[in-house]
C-alpha cells in the first residue's frame, strides 16, 4: 500500500512538474491527484489547478474551475510575491499567502461558485488575475 | 536668575545647532526636491551661507566610521584576490518593468536606529552613512519618520522596456588603488511619454570614501542596515553581489550627465506589501531583486568628501521639478554566477 501511495505522489510530482513546463499539451495547468482512504480504495478525485508566478504576472492570468478545485500558485520568479484575495480597493480577506520566494507555493481550495479576483501585495499593480468557479 | 538666563542661552544654542545640522541634512539630501523645513527655516531668517553649510558638512564627513579602514587600504597596489578564486556574474532582464523610486520620507526603523533614548546609525555623512538624530521625528517617545525626503522610502512608480545586463568579475577581495573586479552594467527603461533613460557604467570604484567597495565589485556580503556599510535608510541586506562604480546617464540615447556614482545591488527582497521598504525584520531572505542607485551626491577628491551635486535625470515628477537621482529596483531578473 506504501509502495502505491508512493507511486501516487511520484505520478503527482511528474504530472505538476510536467505542467509547470508545459509539456501536457492538452491543459498545461492541471494535475489531478487520486486521494486515498485509509483502506487503500479510491475515494474521489482532487483536481489541482497550477497557476505560476513568473516574470511579475499570474500565468494564466484567468483560469476557470469547477467548485472544490483547489488551486496551487508557485512563484517562479527571483522576486517575492504574495497571493491576496479580492482587489488592492477591496481586499475579502478569503486568503492570503506568505511571502512566497523562489520556489515556494501556496494553495487554496474554492468551494463556492463565484468569481474570485486576486492580487500579489507586492505588485498591486502589475499582477492581477481572476479565478472563475463555476 | 543666572542659572536661568544660561539655561536659555543654552536651549537657544542647542535649537540653532540642531537647526543648523537639520539644514545640512536638507542641503545635502533634499537636492532640488523641495523642502518645507528648508524654506520656514528662510523665511525665520536662520539660512546659512554655502560656506558655513559645507563647514559643518566636512566636519560630519569626518566621522564616518570606516575612514580609518578606508586609509589602509586605498593606496594598496597589490590587494589579495579573493578567497577560493574569482566569481563571474551575469545578471539580465530583457523587458518588462522596472519601479523607480520617488523622493520620500523613510520611515525609521528601530532596530537600525535605535530610540530617541538611545540613538544609533548617526555618524558620517548625513543620509549616506548615518541619520543624525535631529533628522528623526519623534513620537511617544519612539521614532517616526525622516523629517526630509530622501531615494529611500515607500513611494514609487513603474516604468516599461525594463532592460538590464551585468557581466562581473569579483576577483579583488579588499579595497585598493587597483583592482582585478571587472564590470560591463548597462540599465535602461521607459517613461509613460516614451522617453528612454539608461544608465551606464564606465569605471570600476576600486575604494570607498565613506564605505568599502571591495575593489569595485563585491559579492556575498552584508550591506546597509545596522552594518555602517551604505545608508542605513536602506534594511540590513544580505547582498550576492554589488558593484561601485562612475558611469554615465542617457535621456533617449543623448549624453546628459556623466561620472557620476553608479551603485548596483542584487540583494535578498526588501519590499513588502504595496511595495513599501521593509523593516530589517520583514526582508524576505528567500527572494531577490535588484537595486540601481545614483545618488545626488558626486565625490571630492581633493577633499577626499561627497558633493551634494543633483542627478541630471531628465525626469520630471509630477510637481514639475526634476528627479535628482535614480534608485531603480528591477525584479524579473535572470541571475547566473560561477566561480572562474
Amino acid at each position: 500500500m506504501l509502495k502505491k501511495k508512493n507511486n501516487s505522489l511520484k505520478l503527482l510530482s511528474l504530472i505538476i512538474m510536467l505542467s509547470t513546463f508545459g509539456f501536457v499539451n492538452s491543459n498545461p495547468y492541471t494535475a489531478t491527484n487520486n486521494i486515498q482512504t485509509k483502506k487503500g480504495k479510491k475515494h474521489k478525485k482532487e483536481v489541482v489547478k497550477i497557476v505560476l508566478l513568473k516574470n511579475i504576472a499570474f500565468v494564466p492570468k484567468v483560469i476557470t474551475i469547477k467548485p472544490g478545485t483547489k488551486v496551487k500558485w508557485i512563484n517562479k520568479d527571483t522576486a517575492m510575491h504574495t497571493v491576496l484575495s479580492g482587489t488592492t480597493k477591496k481586499t475579502t480577506d478569503l486568503f492570503e499567502s506568505n511571502n512566497l520566494g523562489l520556489g515556494s507555493t501556496f494553495e487554496f481550495t474554492f468551494k463556492k461558485k463565484g468569481i474570485y479576483r486576486y492580487y500579489c501585495g507586492t505588485h498591486p499593480t502589475q499582477m492581477k488575475a481572476v479565478v472563475i468557479v463555476k | 536668575m543666572f542659572g536661568k538666563i544660561l539655561n536659555q542661552k543654552s536651549v537657544y544654542n542647542i535649537s540653532k545647532t540642531l537647526n543648523t545640522i537639520l539644514l545640512i541634512l536638507t542641503f545635502l539630501l533634499s537636492s532640488s526636491v523641495t523642502s518645507v523645513y528648508a524654506q520656514n527655516m528662510q523665511h525665520k531668517g536662520t539660512m546659512m551661507n554655502k560656506k558655513q553649510m559645507m563647514k559643518k558638512i566636512r566636519m560630519l564627513q569626518k566621522k564616518a566610521p570606516a575612514k580609518g579602514y578606508l586609509k589602509a587600504h586605498a593606496m594598496l597596489k597589490n590587494p589579495l584576490g579573493l578567497l577560493g578564486g574569482p566569481i563571474s556574474i551575469n545578471i539580465s532582464q530583457n523587458g518588462g518593468t522596472a519601479y523607480l523610486a520617488l523622493p520620500d520620507n523613510r520611515r525609521i526603523d528601530p532596530t537600525v536606529f535605535g530610540s530617541p533614548k538611545m540613538p544609533r546609525a548617526f555618524e558620517g555623512t548625513p543620509g549616506i552613512t548615518g541619520l543624525p538624530p535631529v533628522a528623526r521625528g519623534v513620537e511617544n517617545g519612539h521614532y517616526t519618520k525622516m523629517k526630509m525626503k530622501s531615494p529611500f522610502g515607500d513611494k514609487y512608480i513603474t516604468a516599461g522596456n525594463a532592460r538590464l545586463t551585468i557581466k562581473a568579475v569579483d576577483a579583488t577581495a579588499t579595497d585598493a588603488a587597483v583592482t582585478k573586479d571587472k564590470l560591463q552594467f548597462e540599465a535602461s527603461w521607459k517613461d509613460k511619454a516614451g522617453n528612454t533613460y539608461t544608465v551606464k557604467a564606465k569605471k570600476l570604484v576600486t575604494h570607498g570614501l565613506e564605505s568599502p567597495t571591495f575593489g569595485g565589485v563585491a559579492t556575498n556580503i552584508i550591506l546597509h542596515g545596522f552594518t555602517g556599510l551604505g545608508t542605513p535608510l536602506m534594511p540590513s541586506e544580505y547582498t550576492y553581489f554589488a558593484f561601485w562604480a562612475m558611469g554615465n546617464i542617457y535621456k533617449n540615447g543623448k549624453l546628459i550627465d556623466k561620472m557620476r556614482i553608479v551603485h548596483g545591488m542584487l540583494t535578498e527582497y526588501v519590499r513588502t506589501k504595496g511595495f513599501k521598504l521593509a523593516f530589517d525584520d520583514q526582508v524576505t531572505p528567500t527572494a531577490m531583486h535588484f537595486h540601481l542607485m545614483v545618488p545626488p551626491l558626486k565625490p571630492n577628491m581633493k577633499t577626499m568628501a561627497f558633493d551634494k551635486s543633483p542627478v541630471k535625470t531628465g525626469f520630471k515628477l509630477p510637481n514639475g521639478m526634476s528627479l535628482p537621482f535614480w534608485h531603480v529596483m528591477f525584479e524579473a531578473i535572470q541571475v547566473k554566477a560561477e566561480r572562474e
